[in-house]
């Protein structure tokens, strides 16, 4: 389980997230929502060790994430997507996927150099798990491509076999649906909710489009200005004042309009 | 697939006859010691150019002090044989192990310092290099520089035949080393480092173990060029290893094609071979420079390489496309 602990994260004088507690379960689909700069990538952020929390607790499965590289919370079967495209796009697709699968590559430099039959046998299998994660997203044909010869849409489902290769445990996924068309976004919510039952990875699901999240979460969690504001399944927290106000502003009715003049000033 | 295949094998003995070739026939017929030196001269800068494109082009570091490394080993070893009394050997392996820690500490300071930061700290390094050989005169010989005697092997002196036979088996002993960490988790991981070290580091990629390898591999390659100048030339002097040097350096690298490694050898050939036809028009060598690179720059953005791959197509059925896009082959498989 991934536990965040009453944590807070400050750049400068602006507080980013503010006393959030929260938690992923094992094998459950979370959704992270709230308006623009709320916090939510700021939340992935700092669970896959990108920075540090100001304060607070950040743990998975027990072990405590804030002080730990980035690789090595990788290891421990945390992973991620971005919010841009960000493949590197100098190398070819399936070396793409390899190279987020180095969790099942210990081989040493030497061995590696020389090409030693283990490493040899390692990077075969490193290969095999790569068209394999390529193929679930239907990626294999554009296996040896350029990585920035890619169209948006493709890039994005090879993020996102980079980010299952390495077999992990909880991925997080920020903003998965941005610039799909509306066919597409279906069958992302597919493929997550068949990733997750056959596979049981737990999905932190960071998204705008609130049909593809009440679609295939079982809980959302509502961020605004940095804080928590509702937490629960996606029917009751849909209905919460707070969550309407933070989304789409008050009910235009006497009174407010008396209140917005006064905010507005 | 097996057709391609059966293709490759059959080229394969050609590629071989052209190394044997470029490794027998200069110091056959090339009578003259100039043009062997010459010659000589242009695989040590193709060994400097492959080290430093690991490090620049590969793996994303800009390092502007690559002639320094280079003059370290040469002065390690010169200093040691001269004034210690050691013999070659041991000299020059203590030259590479000393450029190697050296290399060490860049990649330390990589991983502090990025981008135009980390590349005034190495220019900086290649200035203080510099008047530290002009300076202690005791130790370096000043601007006069160091002059040693040629090895010998079982007490016949090393001719300068014997010195390209050596000089070039390390050339394609680097390059060797080169292709092999260049398409293997370790050159995807420099790879990933440059080309995101953020997501990098979130995919697993020790980034931190990544930089420092490449640093060290860099310097290495330097190392070894350094005791290879000094075997070349038998005499070094600081202005041989002058920050504009380093600049040369990088525009092989830049001409050749960042991470591009036959252009890497390429760029050193053409840029170590054009100033000496253009000995006849004094100064004219660095305008041919500064405008050769420009013309690379705009015509072939991607470098000198691509007539590298494009050459290396002749040897093997593949498509100039296909290698263009970072090609997909077993570990070692085509070596």
């Amino acid at each position: 389980m991934l536990v965040l602990n009453s944590v807070t994260k400050c750049f400068g004088g602006v507080i980013a997230v503010h006393n959030l507690t929260m938690h992923l379960e094992e094998g459950e689909i979370l959704g992270l929502i709230g308006p623009n700069g709320s916090g939510k990538t700021v939340t992935v952020n700092l669970c896959t060790g990108v920075y540090p929390p100001t304060s607070g607790l950040i743990t998975l499965d027990g072990v405590v994430l804030n002080k730990l590289k980035p690789w090595d919370i990788n290891r421990l079967g945390l992973t991620r997507t971005f919010q841009t495209l960000r493949l590197w796009g100098g190398m070819s697709v399936v070396e793409n996927v390899m190279t987020a699968y180095g969790r099942f590559m210990p081989a040493s430099f030497w061995s590696t150099l020389v090409r030693l039959p283990h490493a040899r046998r390692e990077e075969k299998i490193a290969r095999e798990a790569a068209l394999e994660a390529l193929d679930a997203v239907g990626m294999a044909e554009f296996a040896n491509k350029l990585a920035s010869d890619l169209s948006f849409g493709q890039q994005r489902l090879v993020e996102l076999a980079r980010a299952l290769v390495s077999k992990p445990k909880y991925v997080l996924l920020d903003e998965p649906a941005a610039g799909l068309r509306a066919g597409l976004i279906v069958q992302l919510g597919e493929l997550l909710q068949k990733l997750n039952r056959e596979q049981g990875i737990a999905f932190l699901v960071v998204e705008h489009r609130i049909r593809l999240i009440v679609n295939i979460c079982s809980r959302i969690v509502v961020l605004d200005h940095g804080e928590k504001i509702a937490e629960g399944p996606p029917s009751d927290v849909l209905k919460n004042e707070r969550v309407i106000i933070a989304y789409l502003g008050r009910r235009r009715t006497r009174d407010t309009d008396m209140e917005v003049a006064n905010v507005d000033d | 697939m097996a057709a391609t295949q059966k293709i490759r094998r059959r080229r394969w003995p050609f590629f071989f006859l052209l190394l044997v070739a470029l490794w027998v026939l200069p110091p056959t017929f090339l009578s003259s010691p100039y043009y062997l030196r010459l010659v000589s001269f242009g695989w040590i800068n193709a060994i400097i150019a492959l080290g430093l494109n690991m490090a620049v082009g590969v793996a994303g570091q800009i390092n502007l002090g690559q002639a320094a490394f280079v003059g370290l080993s040469a002065y390690v070893t010169a200093m040691l044989i001269k004034l210690v009394g050691w013999t070659w050997l041991p000299s020059a392996v203590a030259g590479i192990v000393g450029t190697v820690v050296a290399g060490t500490a860049v990649g330390w300071v990589s991983n502090r310092l990025r981008g135009p930061y980390l590349a005034i700290v190495t220019l900086g390094f290649n200035l203080v290099f510099q008047i530290l050989l002009l300076t202690q005169v005791d130790f370096t010989g000043g601007p006069m520089g160091l002059r040693v005697k040629a090895p010998e092997i079982f007490g016949v002196k090393m001719n300068m035949q014997a010195i390209y036979i050596v000089l070039f088996g390390f050339f394609i002993l680097i390059y060797m080393l080169c292709r092999l960490i260049y398409y293997s988790k370790i050159g995807r991981n420099f790879r990933a480092t440059r080309d995101d070290e953020i997501v990098a580091r979130i995919m697993g990629v020790n980034t931190v173990r990544a930089k420092v390898q490449a640093c060290m591999f860099s310097a290495f390659c330097a190392g070894v060029a350094g005791v290879l100048f000094l075997l070349n030339y038998l005499f070094i002097a600081p202005a041989a290893f002058t920050p504009m040097q380093s600049f040369r350096y990088l525009a092989m690298v830049v001409i050749g094609g960042l991470g591009n490694l036959l252009g890497s050898v390429l760029g050193a050939l053409v840029i170590t071979f054009i100033p000496e036809f253009l000995r006849v028009w004094p100064g004219l060598w660095d305008v041919v420079l500064g405008g050769s690179i420009l013309l690379v720059l705009l015509l072939f953005p991607k470098g000198l390489g691509f007539f590298g791959e494009y050459l290396s197509t002749l040897f093997s059925q593949k498509k100039i496309e296909q290698r263009w896009t970072g090609q997909i082959r077993s570990p070692g498989g085509e070596q």
